[in-house]
């Protein structure tokens, strides 16, 4: 049992995204319990992909097919976890690029560096109604509301989202990035953290759950 | 094999008229003007061959067929080879070696910050790091050691190049035949013999004309000796647009081409397929300074006009380039650099001498070498080109991954990526968030930086024992 979580921890760390699922599959046949699979194997795995990332042992690509081999496995392990039981998490985040703009990358590559660090990521995809951010929140109760932009022109959409967000609940935050937004930007419109690359997010992220 | 550039499609500056009537003027130059040849020995030689020699005023007359059938003389498949293995650079004319260069005089102390006259463990230091750069091939030491006696100065270069480099050294203090019989002796310990040092000849000697039209006497005995031992001679020509060459460009390297082959002739007349290559520097006086501008676009155009004619004849070249007036390593050295290296990497040249030094070849900064790296790699890889095959082309990737996804997960990425993309080593591409959170640092900061891991994490091979003893007999004789 042991090695059986051994090797996914190992699979994750070697990028095996092609052949990892069958692993998964041959763990649960084996009776190996899916949540200490999860949190030994794949979350320890990319917790370690994830640190040599920052150290800039490894590159972008690297860490990007360690999350995709995460996926595949927990695409097999996730339905079989008991109900009731949970994967313990750094924190729960929902991101999205907003209303009017597709730009993806930046935002999938925070969802990425978010997950490899054990947070719990829900990612609403790109071009999200303002509203939907609103009507997520209320649903999912997550700490951080994460919204990327890459506009001058659908900037002003995180600002329609943070106050009527914040009315509702002081206590939730608020983090935004993506090209044209800066620092100074974030904070007028009041949110809570800016970060300008996928790294600095993961520890804008961590600061606010604190 | 040493670290080089390999060239996908040469971008020459010559037409192949413009070859041709290059070659006729040099050839007129060596039958009707001649060359001033200061070396008795060598007037003998030219002489005997059938050359119009007047041992009064030194002038020697070139035939024409004389100096083309010498130049095919030349040794084809030149190396230079390394002191160990890893490290042999073959000049096939597809690849190019980037050097350390040259001589220079000034050393910006890396631990004191500030300039002083160069001493031997800078010569030490610069070797050492230029020995870890993975742009970098040949190692012509950045500056002379001047804390020594008199007259033992190419002892203690040689043998603080050898023992802080593996690669190739090209030496330019060999300007007597006594220092040639140090300097083989010391090289011959490093190799384990004699026979050793000619079967992997792993250094070279530069030898110069003076321009123009020019070949001084005792620096050429010197190369007469040393090449005896199978030792490749890099000769320099270095003629100054305007000052000591033609204004014109064209004028100036037709100029120094002739006094490279009239230097070739001699060699192989002497000891025919000596390895002979093909060098120069070749940048105009500034006309309102009176210095020389190193770093003009001009000297990178010689240098690409000059490596061409070297390879119409099939002689490897070793040319100019990375070369800067500037003071500090600031974005005048940059561009300088970059304007002078950049044409003739793409060109093919076989190798360019230049990194690390700035004021125009005299001040060595150890943090410059990590700079002038970086941008050897860069043009390097502008040097590489495009690929087009069907991997790369990536039809089934391109298909597979769809409309709107990404490919950063892709096997195929990480298969690329390495070899497709330049990787910075001192360039920051951070955000503004990060780089601050580090500290703001400038580019000279993080050479330096990367400067000391060098110092912390990069070893070399040592060298026979007996180098220290034999360097220290010989430094103890030429004391005397």
């Amino acid at each position: 049992m042991e090695d059986a979580v051994a090797r996914l921890r190992n699979a994750v760390m070697n990028y095996e995204m092609e052949t990892i699922a069958d692993l998964a599959k041959q763990a649960l046949k084996d009776g190996v319990d899916p949540l200490v699979a999860i949190e030994k194997g794949l979350a320890e795995g990319i917790k370690t992909v994830g640190e040599r990332f920052g150290r800039g042992e490894i590159f972008l690509p690297e860490l990007v097919m360690g999350a995709e081999a995460m996926k595949a496995a927990l695409a097999v392990l996730e339905p079989a976890v008991p109900k009731g039981k949970h994967r313990s998490s750094a924190g729960k985040v929902i991101i999205g690029t907003v209303q009017d703009d597709i730009h993806e990358i930046g935002k999938n590559l925070v969802s990425t560096m978010l997950s490899s660090n054990g947070f719990e990521v829900v990612d609403l995809g790109v071009n999200v109604p303002s509203a939907d951010f609103l009507k997520k929140s209320d649903e999912l109760k997550p700490q951080i509301v994460a919204m990327s932009a890459l506009m001058t022109t659908t900037m002003p959409r995180m600002a329609e989202v943070i106050a009527p967000l914040k009315k509702k609940n002081k206590a939730i935050k608020v983090i935004v990035g993506g090209a044209p937004v800066t620092d100074t930007y974030a904070k007028e419109i009041g949110a809570d953290g800016y970060s300008g690359d996928a790294s600095s997010a993961v520890d804008q992220a961590k600061k606010l759950v604190r | 094999m040493a670290n080089s550039i390999p060239i996908r499609s040469r971008q020459e500056v010559l037409t192949k008229s413009g070859v041709q009537r290059i070659h006729y003027v040099a050839l007129d130059v060596l039958e009707k003007t001649g060359v001033a040849v200061h070396s008795e020995k060598a007037r003998k030689i030219l002489s005997a061959a059938g050359c119009d020699v007047d041992n009064k005023s030194a002038v020697v007359r070139f035939p024409p067929s004389l100096v083309e059938e010498c130049a095919r003389k030349n040794d084809r498949s030149v190396v230079f080879y390394g002191r160990t293995r890893k490290h042999d650079a073959r000049l096939d004319f597809d690849h190019v070696h980037i050097c350390s260069d040259g001589n220079g005089t000034e050393a910006f102390d890396f631990d004191a910050r500030v300039r002083r006259p160069s001493r031997k463990s800078d010569v030490a230091k610069s070797a050492f790091v230029a020995d870890a750069l993975k742009g970098h091939g040949i190692n012509w030491p950045n500056v002379t050691s001047q804390d020594v006696p008199q007259g033992t100065r190419h002892i203690h270069d040689l043998q603080a190049s050898l023992e802080n480099t593996e690669k190739h050294i090209t030496i330019a203090t060999n300007t007597t035949v006594w220092e040639v019989e140090d300097v083989l002796e010391l090289a011959s310990a490093a190799a384990g013999g004699e026979d050793e040092l000619r079967k992997r000849p792993f250094i070279s000697s530069i030898h110069t004309s003076f321009s123009p039209l020019q070949i001084e006497g005792e620096s050429l005995d010197a190369g007469l000796r040393i090449c005896e031992a199978g030792i490749p001679i890099c000769f320099y020509v270095m003629p100054g647009p305007g000052s000591t060459g033609p204004a014109t460009l064209a004028g100036s390297v037709a100029l120094a081409v002739a006094e490279a082959l009239a230097g070739n002739t001699i060699f192989q007349l002497h000891r025919p397929g000596t390895a002979f290559v093909f060098s120069c520097g070749i940048a105009n006086l500034d006309m309102k300074t009176s210095t020389r501008a190193g770093g003009g676009p001009e000297h990178g155009l010689t240098s690409a006009a000059y490596s061409q004619m070297a390879h119409h004849y099939g002689f490897p070249s070793l040319v100019g380039g990375f070369v800067t007036t500037a003071k500090e390593p600031d974005q005048q050295a940059a561009y300088e650099k970059f304007a002078s290296g950049v044409t003739p990497i793409l060109a093919g040249a076989d190798m360019i001498a230049g990194i690390g030094l700035l004021e125009d070849c005299r001040t060595i900064w150890l943090e410059q070498l990590v700079i002038d790296d970086e941008m050897s790699r860069i043009i390097g890889r502008m040097a590489k080109g495009i690929e087009v095959d069907d991997d790369t082309l990536a039809l089934d990737v391109i298909t597979k991954v769809g409309i709107g996804k990404d490919y950063l997960g892709n096997r195929h990425t990480m298969d690329h990526f390495r070899t497709e993309f330049f990787t910075p080593v001192v360039s920051d591409r951070s955000s503004y968030d990060t780089w601050t959170a580090k500290g703001s640092k400038t580019l000279l900061t993080r050479a330096g930086d990367d400067v000391k891991r060098i110092f912390r994490e990069h070893t070399v091979e040592p060298v026979r024992s007996e180098v220290g003893e034999v360097a220290q007999r010989l430094v103890r004789k030429r004391s005397k």
